[in-house]
C-alpha cells in the first residue's frame, strides 16, 4: 500500500476486518501521522455505528398464533379435501359401472377383448383398426369417444389454470381426474 | 466450530420435530427467526399493512418447504432466501418498481434530500438515525437488503450471497458502494445543519 492516502475500500476493508495483520498493521502507521485518512476513519466508524442500531420493529402479539392457526387449517382442509375426493371418486366409479352396464352389451365387449388379444399373424391389423373394432363392439361412436376426451382435457386445463392456485376450492376435476385413472 | 456445530445438531432435531408434524417446535422457529424474516420485509416493503401479513406467508413457506431443507446451507441463510424470494414477487406481482443498483446520479451528493430543505426545519436538532433511515429507504432494494443483512444480522459476505442469489464480490462491492454514498450524504448533512445554527 504505497498510497499517499487510504482508498475508500481500504478504510472499510480495516473496519470490517478484511485486512491480514500486516496490512492491518501499515495502515496504522498510516493513521497515526494522516489526520485527513484518520478524519475519513472517524465518519465511517460514526456511520457504521449507526448502521448496527437495529429498527424497530412491532410484530403484533398474536402473530406467531396466526401463524400456527393458519397451519392448522390448511391441514385440516387437506384432509378434508382427500376425504372428500375420496367419497365422491367412489360415487364417480359406480356411476361408470352402472352406465358401462347400462349401455354397453358386456358379453360382447367380453369377446372383443379376447378375439383383439389373440394372435394374428396373417391378418396385418393394425392396433388402431382393433381399438375401432373395440369400440363398434361397444356400440360407441368412436367420433364421440374422441369428443368426449377432448372435452374432458379442457376441463382439466381448466382445473390447473383456475382451482389450482386457490387451494381453498376442491377442484372438480380432481374428482374426475381420479375416475379416470380408475 | 464447536458452537457452529451445536447449533446444526439443534437446527437438526428441530427440523425433525416440525417435519413430524410438530407445530409447538415451529413455534420456537418462528421466535428464533422471526427478527431476521421480519428485517428483511420491513426493508424491501414499504406498504405497512402489507408487511405482517407477508411475513406469516414466509413461515407458512417455511413450513410446508421445510422438508425439502437439504442442510447445503445454514437454516438461517434458507429462510431468508424464502423471505427475500417472497418479498420480490411480491413486488413484481404489485408491479412496485425497485430497482438493484444505484444510477449514476444517485452516486452523486449534489442531489441529496438535504439539500433542497427548507433551512427552518433544521433549528431543532435533527436526529441521525432517522436521517439516515432515511436515506437507506431511498436506495435499491438490493442495497437495503445487504445493508441490513449485514449489519444488523451479521451475515457474511457468502450468506448474503447465498439469499440474493449474487457473488461474494458483488455482495461486496455493493456494500461498500452504499456505505461510501451514505457517509458522503450523512457528513454533509451534518454539515448543513452546522451552517444553519
Amino acid at each position: 500500500m504505497a498510497l499517499k492516502h487510504l482508498s475508500d475500500t481500504e478504510i472499510q476493508d480495516y473496519i470490517d476486518g478484511n485486512l491480514s495483520q500486516k496490512q492491518t498493521a501499515i495502515l496504522n502507521d498510516h493513521l497515526c501521522t494522516c489526520k485527513k485518512c484518520q478524519k475519513e476513519l472517524d465518519e465511517y466508524q460514526v456511520l457504521f455505528t449507526e448502521l448496527k442500531k437495529e429498527p424497530t420493529i412491532n410484530l403484533s402479539t398474536h402473530f406467531t398464533k396466526t401463524i400456527i392457526s393458519k397451519i392448522n387449517q390448511e391441514s385440516t382442509e387437506t384432509f378434508n379435501i382427500s376425504l372428500r375426493d375420496i367419497l365422491l371418486s367412489v360415487l364417480g366409479l359406480i356411476l361408470a359401472i352402472g352406465t358401462t352396464f347400462a349401455f354397453v352389451d358386456v358379453k360382447t365387449l367380453l369377446k372383443s377383448f379376447n378375439s383383439m388379444f389373440k394372435p394374428q399373424v396373417d391378418s396385418g391389423i393394425t392396433i388402431f383398426t382393433k381399438f375401432q373394432q373395440l369400440m363398434a363392439a361397444m356400440n360407441i361412436d368412436i367420433n364421440l369417444f374422441l369428443f368426449a376426451g377432448i372435452i374432458l382435457l379442457i376441463i382439466l386445463l381448466i382445473d390447473h389454470v383456475v382451482y389450482r392456485h386457490r387451494h381453498k376450492l376442491i377442484s372438480f376435476m380432481r374428482t374426475q381426474s381420479i375416475f379416470c385413472h380408475l | 466450530m464447536k458452537i457452529e456445530s451445536t447449533h446444526i445438531k439443534n437446527d437438526t432435531f428441530l427440523i425433525k420435530k416440525i417435519i413430524a408434524g410438530d407445530t409447538n417446535t415451529f413455534q420456537i422457529l418462528i421466535d428464533e427467526y422471526k427478527r431476521l424474516v421480519s428485517h428483511i420485509v420491513f426493508k424491501m416493503i414499504n406498504k405497512e399493512t402489507e408487511r405482517e401479513d407477508i411475513c406469516q406467508d414466509i413461515f407458512i413457506k417455511v413450513y410446508q418447504n421445510l422438508s425439502n431443507f437439504k442442510y447445503k446451507s445454514k437454516l438461517s441463510t434458507w429462510i431468508a432466501r424464502i423471505a427475500y424470494n417472497t418479498c420480490i414477487n411480491y413486488l413484481e406481482k404489485k408491479k412496485l418498481p425497485f430497482f438493484n443498483d444505484l444510477t449514476p446520479g444517485e452516486e452523486s451528493t449534489d442531489n441529496i434530500s438535504g439539500n433542497n430543505l427548507n433551512p427552518h426545519k433544521y433549528t431543532e436538532k435533527q436526529d441521525i438515525s432517522a436521517h439516515l433511515h432515511s436515506e437507506i429507504n431511498q436506495m435499491p432494494v438490493n442495497y437495503r437488503t445487504i445493508l441490513t443483512l449485514y449489519h444488523i444480522d451479521e451475515m457474511s459476505y457468502k450468506e448474503i450471497g447465498e439469499i440474493l442469489n449474487l457473488a461474494e464480490g458483488t455482495i461486496k462491492s455493493h456494500l461498500f458502494r452504499a456505505r461510501k454514498l451514505l457517509k458522503e450524504r450523512l457528513m454533509s448533512k451534518y454539515k448543513q445543519e452546522e451552517l444553519w445554527h
